[in-house]
């Protein structure tokens, strides 16, 4: 569908309108015998019964014109009856044959009343009215074609009309004055109907229009009515032809000229205007310099503000007062030169800002001028420059702790062994002389060794966990699961757990990361199932659209789970549970660091996804995490 | 070559040196160990050099127990020197240590260590892991052919 704009719609609808009241007219004045409307002005021609009859015709397209299909189609089988009836009156009319057709309707009425039949010019313009309609839309023709034939109509519909206003009836002819005045509607409702109609472009907005919509109508009422007067006053025989023509062409220039002098006056200060408010409320510094003197010759808001002076003490100024460095600059008088770096200027305080600056030559009231925009940048720069030190701090930073990771994970378990190691030899060489309760003792020093390098081993995993660089696969979540499951079996054979899953969940992320999040769960569950009979671990997938899902994500991240039916835990401290070394259950009923979900939540969250638990004291836990495709790292 | 299968224990941490050797000692192997302090003297008492210079180059321990935390020369780069020469190229090594970290496995693998053994903070879990080591190294594997 090609691009009709909204003034260019209305204005095919209302000729439309127009046509159609004055063909209804017409065709009224032969039907209630009404002279006056089929004449207008008694004595003149009237408008033939079948003239009026196509032009209703023709509005009635014409107003469908940019319609549906089924309208269009009703108005393309008007058009052409309308393209029948108008050929074959203007070929009775050049004597092909002789069909009698102006008296086709109300022959009687026809017959007596004289001056009415259907004009040489009315059928012309029907019939190009007709061909350019069905024209329309037509691929094979460039989409402008039919505006030749619509101004085809609109010349003859016009000429008819300056006849009857004139009084020239060898200019109208046979053709009514309402038929003229209908055909030059048709016209201009036709050039409506064409798409890009860029005559008529005027009627939708745009910079030039101001002067067109003026001007136009103005300009073709004075010319008619000046016409018109001196007509009658040749008609009169107040002057002669010749001298009626100097006086039609003097007051017209005039008239044209002062006209044009107003339009283009009134157009250029809007858009001054327009240009000023721009250059004013632009959120960047800029002004407009003399190449010569050096001196500003407009500056915006922002510049005043930025730099701090008022517009009469900047206008006094020139740019080496702000920037002196300039100059050298200048005098390569190269755009290049200025562009694409930063520069130090100076403000009105004695501060000095950095700024990135855009150059322009232009003409400006005759001087030769530059057009200067400058971005201060300074605090852009400074935050750059505080983001990379952070940067390369945090490097810093990152690199000792691992260092300082590698050491503890080193250092640390070594006095541990010695610990645990002598102890043990203690024990078993000296047995002799420790009684029961000193044995106990060396045991419960054991077990606090062995425990601190538990928890120097979850510490170390915690931390590797956030350090180690993230490599996604795609993998199956039940692989993993089957293999922590295996090791807790293996290690203790006693315990009878069911593992309910799929046979495949298949998820992205870094496999060793996933390993550790996965065994970390089951271990949780396995543990906490210890009580329990039969101990169950459910492991699946859930619909995050499905109500249980609280956990609001992309669709194309689903929401994993790993449940048991363990001891649960109370909701009120669900908050605790991530937190590095907080327990909900001691050691003592439950081993553990209290490090293994903080590490869950860490692998997590470097997957981008997010974590939570729900649970019920006695009634199982469920841990819900996801693990979006492309999450931050 | 002699029949006695001696182990290299290279160790700078006295207690760990008196563990390792009760935990051998614990699992009832009776070989030889030869203890080294640093990475410096592995070197010398592998290639017979500094203050083991008198010793016979072509008697060569069955299975080396390295650390990599050693004072002077690092456990990976004595690891790496052995591979580059020659007569010890092919000597088993096994990395002892209380590093986990990636880096460490990775580096130790890729220059060639035969195995790799966490030490246990737990003395009955390092005695086992003695045993098996011992089991391992000094009745089940073959060594290499002497070049």
């Amino acid at each position: 569908m090609p691009v009709v704009n909204q003034g260019l719609l209305a204005l095919h609808r209302w000729t439309a309108i127009c046509v159609a009241i004055l063909g209804l007219g017409g065709a009224l004045g032969w039907g209630l015998n009404l002279s006056w409307l089929r004449t207008v002005l008694p004595g003149e021609v009237a408008m033939n019964p079948l003239s009026a009859l196509c032009l209703v015709i023709a509005a009635l397209s014409l107003y469908h014109g940019s319609r549906a299909r089924v309208a269009r189609l009703a108005g393309r089988v008007g058009m052409t009856v309308v393209l029948a009836l108008a050929l074959a009156r203007g070929l009775e009319h050049l004597g092909l044959w002789q069909l009698g057709m102006d008296r086709w309707l109300f022959p009687s009425r026809v017959a007596s009343s004289g001056n009415a039949e259907m004009a040489f010019t009315t059928c012309l313009a029907l019939v190009l009215f007709a061909g350019g309609y069905l024209l329309l839309g037509q691929e094979w023709l460039p989409p402008g074609a039919p505006l030749i034939p619509f101004i085809g109509v609109g010349t003859l519909g016009l000429t008819g009309v300056m006849g009857h206003l004139y009084s020239l009836s060898i200019v109208h002819g046979p053709m009514a004055i309402h038929t003229s005045l209908a055909l030059l509607l048709l016209g201009t409702g036709g050039i409506g109907l064409v798409p890009r109609g860029r005559l008529l472009n005027f009627l939708s907005d745009g910079p030039v229009n101001p002067i067109t919509k003026r001007l136009l109508p103005t300009l073709s009422i004075v010319f008619i009515g000046a016409g018109w007067l001196l007509m009658l006053g040749w008609r009169r025989g107040y002057a002669s032809a010749p001298s009626s023509l100097v006086a039609f062409a003097a007051p017209t220039l005039i008239a044209l000229g002062v006209l044009i002098l107003m339009s283009t006056n009134a157009w250029v200060r809007r858009s001054e205007q327009r240009f000023q408010l721009l250059f004013h409320t632009l959120p960047v510094s800029s002004w407009v310099y003399d190449r010569r003197s050096l001196r500003f010759l407009a500056v915006n808001r922002c510049a005043l503000s930025t730099y701090g002076y008022t517009a009469e003490e900047m206008t006094s100024m020139t740019i080496g007062d702000v920037h002196p460095q300039l100059l050298a600059a200048l005098e390569e008088d190269e755009p290049s030169s200025l562009s694409g770096r930063t520069w130090r200027h100076r403000k009105g305080d004695g501060t000095v800002i950095e700024v990135e600056m855009s150059s322009h030559p232009l003409d400006f009231d005759g001087h030769p001028a530059r057009l200067v925009l400058a971005r201060d940048v300074t605090l852009e720069r400074r935050n750059a420059l505080e983001l990379a030190k952070y940067a390369s701090d945090l490097e810093t930073l990152n690199r000792e702790l691992d260092a300082f990771s590698y050491s503890v994970s080193h250092d640390l378990r070594a006095p541990l062994r010695s610990i645990d190691g002598f102890s043990q030899a203690l024990l078993e060489d000296y047995s002799d002389s420790l009684d029961a309760v000193g044995k106990s003792y060396l045991e419960r020093v054991r077990a606090a060794a062995q425990r601190m390098a538990a928890l120097i081993d979850d510490l170390l995993n915690l931390s590797r966990v956030s350090r180690a660089a993230l490599k996604r696969r795609t993998i199956n979540l039940c692989a993993l699961v089957d293999a922590a499951v295996t090791e807790l079996r293996t290690a203790d054979p006693t315990r009878e757990v069911t593992i309910e899953m799929p046979p495949n969940i298949e998820v992205t992320g870094d496999p060793s990361l996933l390993k550790i999040l996965i065994t970390n769960l089951i271990e949780n569950a396995w543990k906490y199932t210890g009580s329990v009979s039969p101990a169950r671990i459910e492991v699946g997938v859930i619909d995050c659209n499905a109500s249980e899902g609280q956990i609001q994500e992309s669709p194309d991240s689903p929401t994993y789970f790993v449940r048991d039916n363990g001891i649960g835990f109370d909701m009120v401290h669900a908050n605790k549970l991530f937190t590095p070394f907080q327990r909900l259950h001691s050691s003592r009923d439950f081993p553990g660091t209290g490090i293994g979900l903080a590490t869950v939540q860490r692998i997590v969250h470097r997957h981008g996804g997010r974590v939570r638990a729900e649970g019920k004291v006695n009634d199982g836990a469920t841990f819900f995490f996801t693990l979006p495709k492309k999450g931050s790292d | 070559m002699l029949g006695k299968k001696t182990i290299l224990l290279v160790e700078d941490n006295p207690d760990d040196e008196l563990l390792t050797l009760r935990a051998l000692k614990k699992s009832k192997i009776h070989n030889e160990v030869v203890v080294v302090r640093d990475g410096a003297e592995a070197l010398d008492y592998l290639f017979a050099t500094g203050s083991f210079s008198d010793r016979d180059p072509t008697q060569l321990p069955q299975v080396i127990l390295l650390d990599l935390n050693l004072p002077k020369v690092g456990g990976l780069e004595v690891l790496e020197r052995l591979r580059a020469h020659p007569p010890t190229s092919l000597l088993p090594v096994v990395i002892l240590t209380s590093s986990l970290e990636e880096i460490d496995l990775l580096r130790g693998y890729q220059l060639g260590a035969n195995s790799y053994v966490r030490k246990p903070v737990d003395f009955d879990q390092f005695v086992n892991a003695a045993r098996h080591l011992g089991l391992f190294w000094l009745v089940l594997n073959e060594p290499p052919p002497r070049v």
